[in-house]
């Protein structure tokens, strides 16, 4: 006897290997049946378990058996017809394939949206005769079953419009052998031209008629939106506010559903008024999007690393521009001859001429440089200060690099929190001449063995006719 | 040496110089070039340079270790790298110009225009058409996921600096040679079921 799984791991099995399943609803949508020859599947299944390991290939038949499916209530019935056994999977476990992969969704039909809206209107009858009040069950049920409808109506309607959308794949597919003949396009004009005006008359003209605010109904009915506004303004009248703006919130989501289909129904349009290199170029760029698509999809899986597209399978295809990038030009040594170029040089080598003959003698003890405790640090800070207090500044795009210099100059024991010390020390001093301006340019500074990357610091005299 | 041999006499040194500049700028050099200041496309003498003294310059090149090339179908040069070791950098950027104009000519194709329009000067892509193409959500994730943080702002200076588009204003572009020859490639390939 085969082992039965649980339902959640058969279906988690199911939805590691999606395809099996992604094959057999197009294959039922393929013949417009809601059951699956037990046979056809069974092929399915061995198609696809071929390169898997034999423990794998186990797990596989054992959960997509007949008995596995139906004990785990994934299939809720099963046909005996002529031909064989057929299986009626629950429709929840289709729609939830449905939603892993956008080219499953059924379109919805005009019938379909027909039952939605009469089912609307019934509603909006009920609540004619309602009480309004929330003891009475009647009236607590007929709401939940309102806003249980237009959830559900919400839901399909967006389904259909990612289908949609997805409408220039269809487009391209049901074209490509045409756009790329000359001599058979003609031929193929009547064929497509009939295939597009059903999709677009079966799918997306009822979804658009019945999502369009200004439409009238035969008969005098009301639409959607009036009927929605109806119901909500019963609601209003008895105070059920709540209730009310829930559905006004549906309503503005309805709305919004409008534009995007508008988009698709102009996007078709233009399509049939292509000529055949119109057309080819159309074909040409959605084939190749798809391809992109398809990568930006291995993108989207729930690896965090894995942010963006593998280039290089793209680039290869077409080897445009391969190689193509900016290259660093040899910078120049800046030597001046100019008089002012070198009193500033001389004005540098005396600046530090002056640090050097400067008070020299190490202020801190051997044993307090490397002590822990906070008092002891404190001290040493101070001590910083007060050395920093005498120090003279002069303009620099490199503060932190001319710090780490003197540091280390005069500093036996000198370590990177003595910078960081001094600087936030800089940082925050407001009585003198001097402005630091962190820049995006980055620098390195080695103490020890260490090297720190840092953020250069701009010191900027504030007062711009000072001269030193 | 005889003098009147040495190929560096047939070139002016400025005009090689700014040839160098653009090239190391990672711009492409093409044929014909949109002139700002007079809004039109005029014949590019850089491009007549460099196509006249083709084996000067892939020499010249070569002795500093990058290797000129040149693409047929747009008509335009650009510097590669002679060994490149850093070929990841040089894809990316090459799929980046890829993508970004592969989605302006899809949106362009949606949009029920012939691409020769894109082509064209007084086309191309207008405001609107920045509006929409920044309205698609999936397009901008797909920018993003190829390197384009910010976008389509980015992605058009991005094609701009490196002469893929030119732009006519500060809403309007339209794709060059450069650019063209990579669009027609996709639909040559296509029309032949590679």
């Amino acid at each position: 006897m085969k082992k039965h799984f649980s339902t959640i791991d058969t279906l988690k099995i199911l939805l590691d290997y999606p395809r099996i399943m992604y094959q057999c609803i197009e294959k039922m949508d393929q013949s417009n049946d809601r059951l699956i020859n037990e046979s056809v599947l069974a092929v399915v299944v061995r198609q696809h378990i071929e390169p898997l390991d034999t423990i794998e290939q186990k797990r596989l038949l054992s959960a997509f058996d007949t008995n596995n499916l139906t004990s785990a209530n994934v299939v809720s019935d099963i046909d005996k017809r002529d031909d064989g056994r057929f299986l009626l999977f629950q429709e929840s476990v289709l729609t939830i394939f449905r939603l892993c992969e956008a080219s499953l969704y059924k379109e919805v039909t005009d019938a379909k949206l027909k039952s939605r809206m009469a089912s609307l209107w019934d509603a909006e009858n009920r609540l004619e005769s309602a009480t309004f009040a929330e003891n009475d069950p009647d009236y607590i049920e007929l709401t939940e079953d309102i806003t249980e409808q237009l959830g559900q109506l919400l839901s399909l309607l967006r389904n259909n419009i990612i289908a949609m959308e997805r409408i220039g794949e269809k487009l391209e597919s049901m074209t490509a052998e045409a756009s790329r003949s000359p001599e058979k396009f003609p031929q193929y004009r009547q064929t497509m031209f009939e295939k597009t005006t059903h999709l677009f008359d079966r799918h997306i003209k009822p979804t658009l008629t019945f999502l369009d605010p200004k439409v009238r109904l035969l008969g005098g009915k009301s639409n959607l939106f009036d009927t929605l506004k109806s119901i909500r303004d019963k609601y209003r009248v008895n105070n059920k506010n709540s209730v009310a703006d829930q559905i006004l919130r549906y309503d503005i989501s309805f709305s919004n559903a409008f534009l995007p289909i508008q988009k698709v129904e102009r996007q078709v349009d233009h399509f049939l008024r292509k000529t055949r290199v119109g057309m080819l170029q159309y074909n040409a760029m959605e084939a190749n999007y798809q391809k992109l698509r398809t990568l930006y999809n291995k993108t989207t899986t729930s690896n965090l690393k894995n942010r963006f597209m593998d280039a290089s399978e793209f680039c290869a295809s077409s080897k445009f521009a391969l190689g193509l990038k900016q290259h660093t030009r040899p910078t120049c040594y800046q030597f001046g001859e100019s008089i002012a170029y070198f009193e500033n040089i001389f004005a540098e080598i005396e600046l530090r001429l002056t640090l050097i003959n400067s008070d020299h003698q190490s202020l801190f003890s051997s044993d307090s440089y490397k002590d822990e405790s906070s008092g002891k640090q404190l001290e040493r800070a101070k001590i910083l200060y007060e050395w920093l207090s005498n120090q003279q500044f002069r303009s620099t795009k490199d503060v932190i690099h001319v710090l780490h210099n003197r540091l280390s100059e005069w500093l036996e024991e000198y370590q990177f929190t003595d910078l960081l010390t001094a600087i936030i020390h800089l940082s925050h001093k407001s009585d003198w001449e001097y402005n630091l301006i962190t820049t995006n340019q980055f620098s390195y500074i080695t103490i020890d063995d260490e090297a720190f990357i840092y953020r250069r610091r701009k010191l900027e005299q504030t007062v711009s006719d000072n001269n030193e | 040496m005889n003098d009147s041999h040495n190929p560096f006499d047939k070139v002016v040194a400025e005009d090689s110089a700014e040839i160098y500049k653009q090239l190391t700028q990672g711009k492409v050099i093409l044929k014909q070039h949109y002139n700002d200041l007079e809004h039109k496309l005029e014949e590019n003498s850089l491009y007549t340079l460099l196509f006249n003294n083709s084996i000067h310059f892939l020499s010249l090149y070569q002795h500093i270790g990058y290797q000129l090339t040149f693409n047929h179908e747009g008509s335009f040069y650009y510097l590669k790298e002679l060994h490149d070791q850093s070929i990841d950098e040089a894809d990316k950027n090459a799929f980046k110009i890829q993508v970004a104009l592969l989605l302006i000519g899809k949106h362009y194709a949606t949009t029920g225009r012939n691409l020769s329009l894109l082509y064209a000067q007084e086309a191309g892509l207008d405001e609107s058409d920045l509006e929409s193409l920044k309205q698609d959500h999936e397009f901008c994730e797909i920018l993003k996921a190829a390197h384009f943080g910010k976008g389509w702002d980015e992605a058009l200076d991005f094609l701009t600096k490196r002469n893929f588009i030119f732009q006519t204003s500060q809403t309007s572009w339209f794709v060059s040679d450069a650019g063209k020859a990579f669009l027609e490639h996709l639909i040559e390939a296509y029309e032949n079921n590679e």
